[in-house]
């Protein structure tokens, strides 16, 4: 590394106890925040002192493509941040990829198998930046929301302009819809949704939300076409400062954490989504017919991303699908 | 964190450019803190890297466009025939105007430099001392970010939880308020002075030849038309609105008035990156500086200091209100938002202070922070755009602030219902 | 009546032209409508390589900031046209923009620094008294800017070899990072040698920079009012 984070003594490279940032870009009201404070409170405990976090939420250290560069830098110990919004790699945004699997117990056998292709990928490639991933956690399927109609089938998203993040593979899924996808810099979105500069966004229900988006948005259909998968990590030379000891006992921790995050992730989405109802919206829930039919462009938006995640990733990642898909349905 | 701050105190006082003052800070700041300055340059890019500061460079080049473009001339003109019919409404025409802008941009510090470039020529002329102009554009410029659109108020709700209708709603009461005061307050400063406004007020002769000019100042005219009217019928988003303004200040000063030449456009252009680039420059390293104010754990030590105190509510607003009032001098107010939140909002909700009364109250106060030196950028801007030395404003502006907005602050935190009628 | 307000009009307005005090340009600094230098603000007789150099280098940087400043214009119409169906939709144009900002605001910094137009309190200065202390006052600052920009310019080349490691890019358009980042680079170290040649300048021809020095820094360019 360049410019590690011990050349001006973070205090990790010390045999005396060391304090760590730990980041994430989530408002307290969160399940991240809980998972980090929580950390935060073990970590002591379970080190005899050694290991320490202070807690930066809510971006206070920077949004997850500062959060990436810090702790390729070491400037940010740990964090909790989404790989794939980083831009350390196009490969990390493989978890993307739309429809890789649209139930909780599909997202566990593909998400959460550690040694399935998605965990294996994140965690290589950011090995390959100096970064070390200790856990993945649930960050929330994405779905649509809109200030038109509601939408049962792509042919409703016909016409309509949906704000959505400016990555390829998610312009070629709003297009092949028949949609016309449109860049806002987040910041503006609110304003440009309650201004009607744009028709509708594609965030999940969490982030919804968070961004108070249900004031200015009339719909909300669950397409589930992606899924959020948020992981927790530490730049490397930080992490292997620490001593074996004190790295097995804050990755039992941190295996605790991820799993109750997720699970914290997936109840508070029922309360979320209650409260959308109850501020105005109609929200449409797809069959799984109904939400075949949005698939139905899977194939396309896969094959035309073959070059970035290469042939072999992908087809593993197709056989995994398919299996959960199998494997849940029955 | 004191060395720090005198640092880029001392460094202002001698002379130095203000945003060098705050890097020195916060490379000074992080060495102090055991932490890496190297970081001070990537902090000061992504600061910088935000969509929202383009309204800065985008309206302080419409404004040097409309002036350059004859746009200007012909607005004040249009504005004569109706402030000068009162002495000091060409001061409240500039605070109304400021009102005005803010339902245009999210941004202060676009709101001063366009309007105190409009305007500050013949107020000038028409008697209103420089540095009372300046200081007025510098604080009015705060009714900006009360009035919806407005960034911070998105910043904050977003942070804290609560509805962001609901906070514009209270934004806008207390935009209006503080518009009323400010109003007042140049109404009764300007008895006994010897201002010329009436004098904007025409003679017959002029009349008529204003009335046949009128026609001219139609192009002009729409052009605040075009901007609102694009930001609310959704053609483009208040940042963007301010290339647009560029645009259409182009085309009508090139093309309507001619009084633009081609040759000049670049060297208009120019110009208005050179005013824009300071600012910049000043919010970067800010930014820097204020990532350093985070890392050092003062803000939460002083959070939990003022938590571990256990004094009554009002006790608790006045201190949370200096505290507050502080950090507006040193931090820019997005910056402080997203600092403070956490740190504070779990002290006032356990002493059931409403969020949305806070959050104005956050706002109010970092708002003034924006006049406030040494990071002052309304000041900074307004001392650009009115052609004022910015040391003789510093005082005039404190006069403001303290005479119309502490009151208005005062009220905001004393009557809760004014800002959380709509809970 | 009429005449003799329209007459007080006019006067008023050829009274402030002129009231503009000669002086203010001492102490302001931050101006509207920042033009190029007269010639009258250089010292008469010039150092030709070190104001050559400096002057060469300003002349580059107007050009490439009028044309960046420009283009973050035109790519933020071209993406309003785009949303509106007038051009096709267009991502990254945000990216461009915000990126140029970054860009065109550090690398102006070289422009700033000769031309004094950076926002600073002049306050000091115009209560020190005209001569020796006036000139080691503006030596104090070059020196300070100077040390300042060399600084972050090491650390930022830093950051430029952090960035290229990790080869981490823009969101939408995959712009690497450490293009920016080596503009920023470029014009901290471009304005740690202009204020370096600022600060030779005044040992060079030392007694007319000090007589020069008395209407505020020498070369600081100003607004006509
Ligand atoms: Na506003
Ligand atoms: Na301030």
């Amino acid at each position: 590394a360049l410019v590690s984070a011990c050349s001006f003594g973070s205090g990790a490279d010390s045999d005396g106890p060391v304090t760590l940032k730990l980041a994430h870009v989530f408002p307290e009201a969160s399940a991240v925040h809980t998972a980090a404070t929580t950390l935060a409170e073990r970590a002591p405990d379970v080190t005899d002192g050694r290991v320490n976090f202070d807690v930066y939420p809510g971006s206070q250290l920077g949004g997850d493509e500062e959060l990436g560069a810090g702790l390729a830098s070491g400037d940010v110990e740990c964090a909790f941040f989404a790989a794939t919004a980083s831009g350390l790699d196009d490969r990390l945004q493989l978890s993307l990829l739309p429809f890789i699997a649209t139930t909780y117990d599909g997202v566990d056998e593909v998400f959460f198998d550690e040694d399935g292709v998605i965990q294996t990928n994140e965690r290589d490639v950011l090995a390959e930046t100096g970064i070390t991933a200790l856990g993945f956690y649930e960050n929330d399927f994405r779905g649509l929301t809109n200030n038109v109609r509601p939408i049962q089938t792509p042919e409703d998203m016909a016409g309509l302009s949906f704000r959505v993040p400016g990555l390829s593979m998610y312009t070629d899924l709003f297009e092949a819809w028949g949609a016309n996808p449109v860049a806002i810099p987040f910041p503006e979105l609110y304003t440009a949704l309650q201004q009607g500069t744009v028709d509708g966004q594609d965030n999940g229900i969490v982030l919804t939300y968070n961004s108070r988006y249900q004031e200015v948005q009339k719909h909300l259909t669950l397409t589930r076409h992606a899924y959020g998968m948020g992981n927790i990590s530490c730049n490397t030379d930080v992490w292997e400062s620490l001593s074996e000891d004190d790295q097995d006992a804050l990755r039992e921790v941190i295996d605790d954490i991820t799993a109750d995050t997720t699970q914290q992730v997936r109840d508070s989405v029922a309360d979320r989504l209650a409260e959308l109802k109850e501020s105005g919206m109609e929200v449409v829930e797809l069959d799984d017919a109904q939400r075949a039919a949005f698939a139905g462009i899977k194939d396309e938006v896969w094959t035309s991303q073959e070059s970035v995640f290469g042939a072999d990733v992908m087809e593993q990642l197709r056989e995994e699908s398919e299996a959960a898909a199998e494997a849940t349905s029955e | 964190m004191p060395i720090a701050a005198f640092v880029v105190l001392a460094l202002i006082v001698l002379g130095v450019a203000v945003a060098v003052a705050f890097g020195m800070g916060a490379l000074i700041f992080f060495m102090l803190l055991g932490g890496n300055p190297g970081q001070v340059p990537s902090v000061a890019f992504r600061t910088l890297d935000s969509f929202t500061f383009l309204a800065i460079p985008f309206f302080l080049l419409a404004g040097a466009i409309m002036q350059s473009g004859g746009v200007s001339k012909r607005l004040i003109e249009f504005v004569g025939l109706i402030a000068g019919r009162f002495k000091g409404g060409l001061g409240a025409t500039m605070i109304g105007a400021c009102a005005l802008f803010g339902s245009i941009s999210g941004s202060s510090v676009a709101t001063v430099s366009a309007i105190g470039r409009i305007m500050s020529g013949e107020m000038a002329e028409r008697g209103y001392p420089k540095k009372y102009l300046a200081s007025l554009v510098a604080v009015s410029g705060i009714i900006g970010i009360l009035i919806p659109p407005s960034v911070p108020i998105i910043v904050y709700a977003v942070a804290a939880g609560v509805s962001i209708a609901d906070m514009f709603l209270a934004g806008a009461v207390i935009g209006i308020l503080l518009t009323v005061v400010l109003v007042t307050f140049n109404f009764v400063w300007a008895r006994g002075r010897d201002l010329d406004d009436l004098g904007a007020r025409l003679n017959s002769t002029q009349q008529r030849r204003t009335a046949r000019r009128i026609g001219g100042a139609v192009p002009a005219l729409i052009m605040p038309v075009i901007i609102l009217g694009g930001i609310y019928s959704g053609i483009f988003t208040p940042t963007e609105s301010g290339a647009v303004a560029c645009a259409y200040g182009l085309f009508v000063g090139l093309l309507v008035y001619r009084e633009l030449k081609p040759s000049g456009v670049g060297g208009t252009v120019l110009n208005g990156l050179l005013a824009t680039a300071p600012i910049l420059l000043i919010i970067a390293m800010g930014g820097a500086f204020a990532r350093a104010v985070v890392v050092s754990g003062v803000p939460q030590a002083l959070a939990d200091t003022i938590g571990g105190w256990g004094v009554p509510a009002w006790v608790l607003l006045i201190v949370l209100n200096l505290m507050l009032f502080v950090v507006g001098m040193f931090i820019e107010e997005n910056t402080a938002i997203v600092i403070l939140v956490p740190l504070l909002l779990p002290l006032t909700a356990a002493y059931g202070i409403d969020p949305v009364q806070f959050g104005i109250i956050m706002v109010l106060n970092l708002g003034m922070g924006l006049a406030t030196p040494p990071f002052a950028p309304n000041l900074f801007v307004a001392a650009n755009a009115t052609a004022t030395p910015f040391h003789t404003m510093v005082l005039p502006a404190l006069r403001l602030l303290v005479t119309c907005v502490l009151p208005v602050l005062v009220v905001v935190n004393v009557v809760p219902a004014l800002t959380t009628f709509m809970r | 009546m009429r005449r003799s307000r329209a007459s007080r009009t006019r006067s008023g307005r050829a009274r402030s032209r002129s009231s503009v005090p000669t002086s203010w340009s001492s102490f302001a600094r931050s101006r509207r409508l920042p033009r190029r230098p007269r010639v009258s603000d250089q010292a008469s007789r010039r150092v030709p390589v070190l104001d050559a150099a400096v002057n060469g280098l300003d002349r580059v940087l107007r050009v490439l900031l009028t044309v960046a400043f420009g283009a973050i214009l035109v790519v933020t119409l071209v993406q309003i046209a785009g949303r509106n169906g007038l051009l096709s939709t267009m991502t990254g144009a945000d990216e461009i923009a915000r990126y140029l900002m970054v860009v065109t605001t550090f690398l102006a910094i070289p422009v700033l620094t000769k031309g004094r137009l950076h926002i600073a309190v002049d306050a000091l200065s115009h209560y020190l008294p005209a001569g020796v202390p006036q000139v080691w006052l503006h030596r104090v600052i070059f020196a300070i800017e100077g040390a300042f920009y060399l600084f972050f310019a090491n650390f930022a080349v830093l950051v430029v070899g952090n960035y290229q490691r990790t080869g981490q890019t823009s969101a939408e358009l995959s712009i690497p990072l450490s293009w920016p980042m080596l503009a920023i680079v470029t014009g901290a170290v471009l304005g740690g040698l202009v204020s370096l040649a600022l600060l030779v300048r005044t040992f060079l021809r030392a007694e007319e920079y000090a007589d020069k020095s008395r209407q505020g820094f020498p070369g600081a360019e100003r607004t006509d009012g």
